[in-house]
């Protein structure tokens, strides 16, 4: 906490100097045409086989036929499907923890948080993820700014694609809190700040006229002091609050039942950010689809696709898949992964697939891997797709990415290549392992546990599971006679 | 079939008229009731019966049965139904305590906490519509509580978001915890300030903090720091919000009642447990209260103990409250599922129903600001209707259905019991229940007496205190379904295996009140014919069926007395014979099953020679042998049947199986060829199914046209050969007198006999038409020597054997007319033979005409014979005579559900029949 709080300025300095892209600094090839693959564009036609140049870590052509500059690399990628990285819109993992306990904390940066060396980032990126949003976790009032990062680089600033992109809010209860409390602390913060800029305006306009007695009331002065506010005159507690409200920020909202969704869009229209604003879901939250359509806002959905009832009177199993009810109903929803990970469901193509299986098109289904989220993050002229302009993010899959016997090959970032399966120690030895096992029965003196420390994602468990246990899930269903 | 077809029109005209559900889901819709409580201040309190337009969600009309219905609304018709105002329930534990530590704010909102969609049909299902939430009773000023709705739309739920400033006098709310102000972000400029302790402590103290907060709060824009929870404290006050206070102690009611005159607000109070000592004091600053019942049904309360000063209240402190405007609620333990139960215990300190029922709807709809809109029923207010299957705060009484804004928000599930109450409930001659109930569950009689179980779901015909309740009445011999055909019928034919669902003639005779008809062919055949005891509704065959063999007709009136044992006796002693075989058979297989339960070893029996049914190959083509192809039309048939035979000519003989449609019972077609035309039947392995009869003619090679005839119908058929080629049959029947393992082999089933082997067994009686006292002792000497069960049917002259009929108990169904001209003057039989004590019974003989029965049993009355006599020929007596006593003609546990409800006794001529319940299921006018 303190530690986080004292590198808060550094961290601010830090921000404002330009994060240097990674293929201008580095050694490798600053052409590269990967050539011979099907291409999934996700924004055009999938094209059978073609050719992705990326020149100084962007895309500068796409397509069955290109000319491919003498001093590029060409790679020969036949065979391979290649397909946007993929966008986790939603995570707390690369954070040392998920939430601070101070409820309302506008002034907090995740950049301070953000652990480079975190095992999440290795296994985003075998997973074929490129682009991480980090941002706080549900268990809050008001968080602090997030930011949308690499899964590769050694500094935060390395990482780093686009800092300061929204702030994090609840409408769901944090811990300890109940809805009134949550609604009253949230309510609380907003009257705060215009209390405080009130405040800050007679102050300014006062100092403005030197030694001159005031000649106005206070609202008057308050009103002729609005213009002379600039942006540095606020204090740290104020500043994200007003960048928010002003529309420089975006407002990720966690609305974890349906109950919280029309309060959530309610507080976003009455400070005027509903623009800025996507939901994070819970898993009963769809029911609140009519007020989330009229919103327009979009949506990033529980990582359980599912949701699960019983019918109160006649005990009979309710069970409806989230996704179809938002693409029903027009509404752009991007998938999160889920954060133990041992599931299936830590796949964003897995995630993808089960969507296609429960009767959402193909297309919707990839682009809530990839564009979509990318646009939620104000990335959409940069990321999401392979389409000339974009950044170089892209896997090679061994077989169609909704297959799940697909592996990811290579991952490129920017034109670097990040990620080449065959050079991935950690899987190798994981794979090996499994391999043993199942030709040797552990035996209890032998227990293969213990050949893991080093080759499984077992030390994540150092790191990220405390993480897991800060994460909230979403309260459960009430009973409906209240409370004992 | 032909009124098979009629009943399916008919049912799918009453499916018409009935209203669809859907059009009541549409929030436009007449409510058609037995009784309407408005809850209202004025008009009419009740109306009985009632009813409510409902148009848009909102109530255009309550009134009473004389009220203009608009033609274009559907109707919904419940006259078993009570409808209230959804409860509205001013106290609830669906929200708070907050968790906030500030003892004095207005910041917390009750309405934050309310779940818009969330499920609450169970709290639905107790009547509670409407609920107080209240941010908690843990401090001092706890927030601003809200009013809600428990069901409709999510965006229409919340009724008042602010609805108060709630305030907890008294010990609950003393000592607050001390608040820590954080300075954040921390900086060396500002000091960590020790934590700050909060009023109040004392019931001195609590007035001078809220005085303190509210002003403070009012001045809140004057002060550089902003504190939420005072700021938006000064803004409820400005505007005026109601004030709230919720305690029980007489000393916090008193500083409560002074708080509110003194600050001039609005305002209730809530609780009131020792309310009863301030009581002049509150009605004399005029301000009303919610009293809370301490009432838990789902447990055993908590210990108080004995410290004296342990709030103790007591229900019996609600009569001297009378002259509050009062409201009653539940304490904040008990489940808001039993809130209307809660209110119902305040009956015990007197409070009237009319007063209880405002207690919990209009009165407190009033005090929570939201009376424009629910709380009552009358003009303009939203549809907010509960509907009960009794009275509002009868014990027995359930919810069945909750509209929210004139929407279907909950209804029970529906189950199938029906509980009918009368002023009188007919039990048998001379015994009756004064204002007895009858549970009817799943068709039958569960249980009778005054009070029944009230299962809930149940719907429940209360039929007033004049009502007169009878069991469904019995045709003793009558000729439903017969449909005019005149023909006799063999023994064999089963007449219950023809019926299908009742139709128009069986509903007309089910409305008069015969509800059971015991139906025989017109003429009876000399072998005797079928009864069948069949019911005048119902859906199904399986339903209709009382018993498909009730019985033997025989027409012995124009036998000589001399020659009816000689008519009679041939079929007793092949009856006698078949049921030995049968007796024989059981005794053989228990038996058999005894050794092979010792572990004997049982000697296989020889194998016995199989009836060959095979053929050898013909190689001569011969004009029936093969496979024919041909349809069935019309006759019966509503439309013509493909089918698909294959026949085998052996000499003259034919036999044959039906291929399709496939013919699920073993069958075989027999027939005789005798040159160009054949005739033979279809044999079904089947009991009661009657066998079709064939005639036919070979009009050209490897074509035939003919007829096929069953029970009086007739249709055509024509086939074609297809495929001249041999089919060998497997024998569909293998007799043999023991099977592999020594198993006896049942007898073969004789149709014929099996009716006079119920009569041997005493499970059925034979109906014999006999007139002259002679022919009656020849039947009566008979059945005493055979030991069978007769009923004499007609039996004009059977007042000389009064006595010995009397004895013997044998019942008599009277002569359809019931007075006949004698040389002495008109005689009554019917009167005669029951003043002698000779079992009566009441016959149509005719079809529909079973619908004046009543009538005739009205004139019998008129004529001499007395009323319960009378009823017990048309129910109990004729019931007994067929040996079904234990499934109708009685009102008790077990017994069919067949009832008739009369405004008065049925034998009055001002009585009418109101309803009519057959199987359980009442049957529609």
């Amino acid at each position: 906490m303190r530690h986080m709080l004292a590198s808060c300025v550094i961290g601010c300095v830090g921000l404002l100097a330009p994060s240097t892209p990674l293929a201008a600094q580095a050694g490798p090839p600053t052409k590269v045409a990967l050539t011979g693959a099907r291409i999934i564009t996700v924004s055009g036609a999938d094209i059978e086989s073609g050719t992705v140049l990326i020149e100084h870590g962007i895309i500068t052509a796409v397509g069955p036929d290109i000319d491919i500059p003498f001093d590029a690399t060409e790679i020969d990628v036949s065979g391979k499907v290649l397909f946007p990285g993929m966008i986790d819109p939603h995570s707390a993992r690369g954070l040392d923890v998920p939430n601070e306990n101070l409820p309302v904390a506008p002034f907090l940066d995740v950049y301070d948080a953000l652990d480079p060396s975190r095992l999440f980032f290795e296994d985003a990126l075998r997973d074929g993820i490129t682009t991480v949003h980090v941002i706080q976790a549900n268990n809050l009032v008001i968080g602090g700014l997030s930011r949308a990062v690499r899964p590769i680089g050694l500094t935060v600033d390395e990482m780093t694609i686009q800092p300061r992109i929204g702030l994090k809010l609840a409408t769901t209860p944090r811990s300890g809190y109940d809805r009134m409390r949550q609604m009253a602390s949230l309510r609380e913060a907003f009257d705060e700040l215009a209390h405080y800029e009130e405040r800050l305006a007679e102050r300014k306009y006062e100092e403005s006229l030197k030694d001159k007695p005031v000649d106005v009331g206070p609202a008057e002065a308050r009103e002729r002091g609005k213009a002379l506010v600039k942006d540095e005159d606020y204090d740290d507690r104020h500043l994200n609050l007003m960048r928010l409200r002003r529309g420089d920020l975006a407002a990720w909202i966690y609305a974890g039942r349906a109950t919280d969704v029309g309060r959530a869009i309610a507080l976003a229209e009455e400070q005027g950010f509903l623009e800025k604003s996507v939901l994070v879901l819970g898993p009963e939250s769809f029911k609140a689809v009519a007020e989330i359509k009229k919103s327009g806002v979009p949506v990033v959905l529980d990582e359980n696709l599912f949701f699960r009832d019983r019918d109160p009177i006649t005990r009979e199993l309710i069970e409806v898949f989230v996704p179809r009810v938002m693409h029903e109903n027009g509404i752009a929803f991007a998938l999160q992964t889920h954060p133990s990970g041992s599931m299936a469901e830590r796949y964003l193509n897995y995630q993808a697939a089960l969507c296609v299986r429960n009767g959402i098109p193909r297309q919707t289904a990839l682009e809530s891997i990839t564009l979509t989220p990318a646009r939620m993050l104000g990335l959409g002229e940069r990321l999401g797709s392979i389409e000339v302009g974009k950044a170089g993010n892209i896997v090679a899959f061994s077989g169609d990415p909704l297959d799940f016997n697909s592996w990811v090959e290579y991952v490129y970032i920017d034109g670097i290549l990040a990620y080449d399966r065959s050079k991935d120690h950690r899987l190798q030895k994981l794979l090996e392992l499994g391999r043993a096992n199942e030709s040797k029965p552990a035996s209890p003196e032998e227990p293969p546990a213990e050949a893991a420390p080093t080759d499984q994602p077992a030390p994540e468990s150092g790191g990220d599971a405390p993480a897991e246990s800060g994460e909230r899930r979403p309260d459960r269903p009430q009973r409906e006679g209240g409370r004992p | 079939m032909k009124h098979a077809i009629v009943a399916f029109v008919f049912a799918l005209c009453a499916l018409m008229l009935s209203p669809a559900p859907a059009a009541a889901q549409g929030g436009s819709f007449i409510l058609r009731v037995g009784r309407v409580y408005t809850a209202a201040p004025t008009g009419a309190a009740v109306f009985e019966p009632g009813v409510v337009i409902v148009r848009d969600g909102r109530i255009a009309s309550v009134g009473g049965s004389g009220h203009a219905l608009p033609p274009d609304l559907a109707i919904i018709d419940m006259p078993d139904a009570t409808v209230i105002p959804g409860l509205v329930a001013a106290t609830s534990n669906l929200a708070g305590p907050h968790p906030g530590e500030e003892s004095i704010s207005g910041a917390y909102h009750a309405a934050d906490e309310f779940d818009l969609f969330a499920d609450y049909r169970p709290i639905l299902a107790g009547g509670v519509t409407t609920v107080h939430l209240s941010p908690g009773d843990h401090r001092l000023l706890t927030g601003q509580g809200a009013v809600v709705r428990l069901g409709g739309r999510a965006d229409a739920r919340i009724l008042q978001p602010t609805a108060d400033l709630t305030i907890n006098l008294g010990e609950s709310s003393f000592n607050p915890p001390r608040i820590v102000d954080l300075l954040i972000p921390p900086s060396p400029d500002g000091m960590i300030k020790p934590s700050r302790p909060q009023r109040s402590a004392s019931r001195l103290g609590q007035f001078i903090a809220l005085k303190e907060a509210i002003e403070s709060g009012l001045k809140s824009d004057e002060r550089d720091d902003l504190d939420v929870h005072l700021a938006s404290l000064g803004r409820a006050w400005q505007e005026h919000r109601p004030i709230r206070i919720q305690t029980h102690r007489a000393a916090d009611l008193e500083g409560a009642i002074e708080y509110l005159t003194t600050t001039q607000r609005p305002g209730y109070l809530v609780g009131g447990w020792e309310a009863a000592p301030v009581v002049d004091m509150i009605a004399a600053a005029n301000i009303p209260l919610v009293y809370t019942i301490d009432a838990d049904f789902r447990r055993p309360g908590s210990d108080r103990g004995a410290d004296p000063s342990t709030l103790d209240p007591n229900l019996a402190d609600l009569a001297r409250l009378g002259d509050l405007r009062l409201a009653l609620a539940a304490s904040s333990r008990a489940s808001l599922e039993d809130f209307r139960l809660t209110a119902a215990l305040a009956q015990r300190a007197g409070m009237d129903e009319q007063r209880v029922l405002a207690a919990i709807t209009r009165i407190p709809a009033e005090l929570l600001g939201v009376a424009d809109r629910v709380g009552s029923l009358e003009e303009g207010k939203d549809a907010d209707l509960v509907i009960l299957s009794g009275r509002p705060l009868e014990t027995s009484s359930h919810v069945n259905r909750v509209y929210i804004r004139g929407r279907l928000a909950y209804q029970r599930p529906a189950a199938d019991a029906t509980i009918v109450r009368a002023g009188t409930v007919w039990l048998g001659p001379d015994q009756s229940l004064r204002d007895g109930s009858i549970l009817v569950e799943s068709g039958r009689i569960t249980a009778v007496g005054s009070r029944v179980p009230h299962p809930p779901g149940a719907r429940v015909i209360d039929a007033g205190e004049s009502a007169f309740v009878t069991p469904g009445f019995i045709d003793a011999l009558g000729h439903l379904g017969f449909d005019g055909d005149r023909s006799q019928l063999p023994a064999e034919i089963s007449i219950a295996s023809t019926l299908g669902p009742s139709g128009v003639v069986e509903h007309r005779v089910a409305r008069s009140g015969v509800t059971t008809v015991f139906t025989a062919p017109y003429s009876a055949a000399g072998t005797g014919s079928q009864i069948a005891a069949i019911k005048t509704a119902g859906p199904d065959r399986a339903s209709r069926i009382v018993s498909p063999t009730a019985g033997v007709v025989f027409d012995l009136s124009g036998v000589d007395h001399a020659s009816i044992e000689g008519r009679l006796r041939p079929r007793l002693e092949a009856g006698k014979r078949y049921l030995d075989s049968w007796t024989k058979y059981y005794k053989d297989l228990e038996e058999w099953e005894k050794k092979r339960a010792a572990g004997e070893a049982t000697t296989p029996a020889a194998p016995a020679p199989r009836p060959s049914e095979s053929q050898q190959e013909q190689a001569a083509v011969d004009p029936i042998t093969g496979t024919w192809s041909g349809r069935v039309s019309g006759g019966p048939m509503p439309q013509a049947q493909e089918g698909k035979v294959v026949l085998q000519l052996n000499g003259t003989a034919i036999e044959g199986r039906v291929v399709e449609p496939p013919v699920p019972v073993g069958h075989r077609i027999v027939a005789t060829l005798t040159g160009k035309t054949f005739s033979g039947r279809i044999e079904v392995d089947q009991a009661g199914f009657p066998s079709p009869t064939l005639e036919g003619t070979l009009v050209e090679d490897d074509r035939m046209t003919g007829t096929i005839s069953v029970m009086g119908f007739a249709a055509n058929f024509e086939a074609r050969r297809t495929d001249k080629s041999a089919v060998e049959f497997r024998p569909t029947v293998r007799r043999a007198t023991a099977g592999k393992d020594g198993r006896p082999v049942a007898p073969k089933i004789d149709e014929s006999l099996e009716p006079i082997r119920a009569i041997l067994e005493g499970k059925a009686p034979a109906l014999i038409d006999v007139r002259t006292p002679a022919q009656i002792k020849a039947v009566l000497d008979l059945a005493e020597q055979w030991k069978i069960a007769v009923i004499l049917l007609n039996a004009t002259e059977a007042s000389h054997h009064a006595a010995r009929l009397s004895d013997k108990g044998v019942g008599v169904i009277a002569a359809p007319s019931v007075l006949r001209d004698t040389r002495t003057g008109p005689y009554h039989q019917a009167d005669d033979l029951s003043r002698r004590g000779v079992p009566i019974a009441f016959q149509s003989d005719g079809e529909d005409a079973a619908r004046t029965l009543p009538t005739v049993a009205l004139f019998a009355v008129n004529q001499g014979l007395s009323p319960d006599a009378a009823l017990a020929a048309l129910t109990i007596d004729a019931a007994t005579m067929y040996k079904l006593h234990e499934r109708i003609g009685a009102i008790a546990p077990g017994r069919d559900a067949d009832l008739l409800i009369f405004s008065g006794h049925p034998m009055d001529a001002e009585s009418t029949l109101l309803r009519v319940i057959v199987g359980g299921r009442e049957v529609p006018p």
